[in-house]
């Protein structure tokens, strides 16, 4: 899911990199007090995620989590994930400094999607149909998944143009078992988070 | 307290969790259980397979040829990943795909910096380099072996036992190559160190972050 240093030309590099900047310059400013500790402690959440792995043929796939963060944070998912793709970076080599908008920008993107989709869901039926609502989470975030996918290979197409349905074919046949698990466990997060403590997703 | 008891204690308290119009606040005993249960669940899809994201590609040279290894950051090897190797001017050299032990192989035709790419698909790849010094006819050893010198007992006696000592040295240093290799497949790994670190440096900039606003109002 994290493209790698030197493989994308540099007008890719630099469109994600713009792409991204919206989102980020958004969520900045819909960062306050009150929800600063939470988009933090999502951040941490995304950061660690992506160290589970699940092992499918040559490569293996990670937790993404960035649908359980496009629902719980919203705009702030932008910086959340920019930061903890930086650190990632940094920290574990996982994509690179001069990938960091192309990636940030595959996965924020989904993440403000999902947050529109699920939205309503929440603020409607969120203590009518705590279940139902959870597992519309779930699916969402099974989604999210793979519209990350698809934008990650379609970026892939601009380094090689033949080997592009390869890749693009791996990619998103890796992520089918991550996006399920993914879901589950998004769906129960949400049910628990509804019964534990309500304040958070709104 | 007998485990039947918490058993039906913890299947009481799920029970309740059903229940409709009720607050459901989890035992403590239910919530420990399941946190350890998820815990389990998470890292044992594949214990292996944790913490491995990064790819890693090591080459050696040992003389007649270069060998490629290709690993992820946990050590397990890659099959089947793309390698491409280029010479000093850019022209691709060898092209190939690693076994299952994750190796590749190539007899270099001339010495000095070959550019190794290895590319196990969907947007993970390494780069490593090396740099190599053939020697112009053969190797030493076997130049020594070929020198005609039958008429002199010493001599041989001496070729001989040279031979035994480079044996040695040989095998000594295939066995150091390999601890060499095993210390940085160590040292590439993802730590517990780092991922602690990484949280507190996340919760680090997030308070920075809630400074610099506090100030600007």
């Amino acid at each position: 899911m994290h493209i790698s240093e030197g493989i994308l030309p540099m007008w890719t590099l630099i469109g994600g990199a713009g792409l991204s900047a919206l989102p980020l310059y958004m969520g900045f400013k819909a960062l306050n007090e009150r929800n600063m500790a939470k988009t933090a402690l999502f951040a941490s959440a995304f950061f660690v995620a992506s160290l589970i792995h699940i092992p499918i043929g040559p490569t293996s796939s990670h937790l993404i989590l960035n649908g359980l963060l496009g629902i719980v944070l919203g705009p702030r998912a932008a910086p959340a994930i920019f930061i903890a793709l930086l650190l990632q970076a940094i920290i574990f080599q996982f994509g690179g400094i001069t990938t960091l908008g192309v990636n940030t920008f595959n996965m924020t993107l989904p993440a403000l999607v999902c947050y529109w989709i699920t939205r309503p869901f929440i603020n409607n039926f969120m203590t009518k149909y705590p279940v139902r609502t959870a597992i519309i989470c779930g699916i969402a975030s099974c989604f999210t998944v793979l519209l990350s996918a698809t934008l990650t290979a379609l970026s892939l197409l601009f380094a090689n143009k033949e080997g592009f349905w390869l890749t693009s074919k791996m990619l998103i046949i890796s992520h089918v078992p991550v996006a399920i698990i993914e879901g589950i466990i998004t769906a129960f997060i949400i049910k628990g988070l509804i019964k534990i403590k309500k304040e958070v997703l709104l | 307290m007998n485990i039947v008891k918490i058993i039906i204690l913890i299947i009481k308290d799920l029970l309740r969790a059903f229940q409709k119009n009720s607050f459901y606040r989890p035992h403590p005993i239910t919530l420990i259980l399941f946190s350890m249960i998820s815990m389990t669940i998470i890292m044992g899809i594949n214990p292996n397979n944790v913490y491995s994201h990064r790819i890693m590609a090591f080459a050696s040279f040992d003389g007649g040829k270069i060998d490629i290894d290709g690993y992820f950051s946990n050590g397990n090897k890659i099959k089947g990943a793309n390698v491409i190797i280029k010479d000093n001017d850019g022209v691709i050299v060898a092209k190939g795909a690693t076994n299952k032990d994750g190796k590749f192989s190539f007899i270099p035709q001339k010495s000095g910096n070959y550019d190794i790419i290895v590319d196990a698909h969907g947007g993970h790849i390494a780069r490593t380099n090396i740099s190599i010094q053939l020697e112009e006819s053969g190797s030493s050893l076997t130049a020594i072996k070929k020198t005609p010198n039958n008429d002199n007992g010493i001599e041989d006696k001496n070729i001989n036992e040279l031979n035994k000592d480079d044996k040695t040295i040989l095998r000594e240093l295939r066995g150091i190559r390999q601890e060499v290799h095993a210390l940085r497949i160590e040292y590439e790994k993802v730590k517990l160190r780092d991922i602690i670190g990484g949280i507190g440096y996340l919760f680090g900039i997030f308070g920075v972050i809630t400074i610099v606003k506090k100030i600007r109002r």
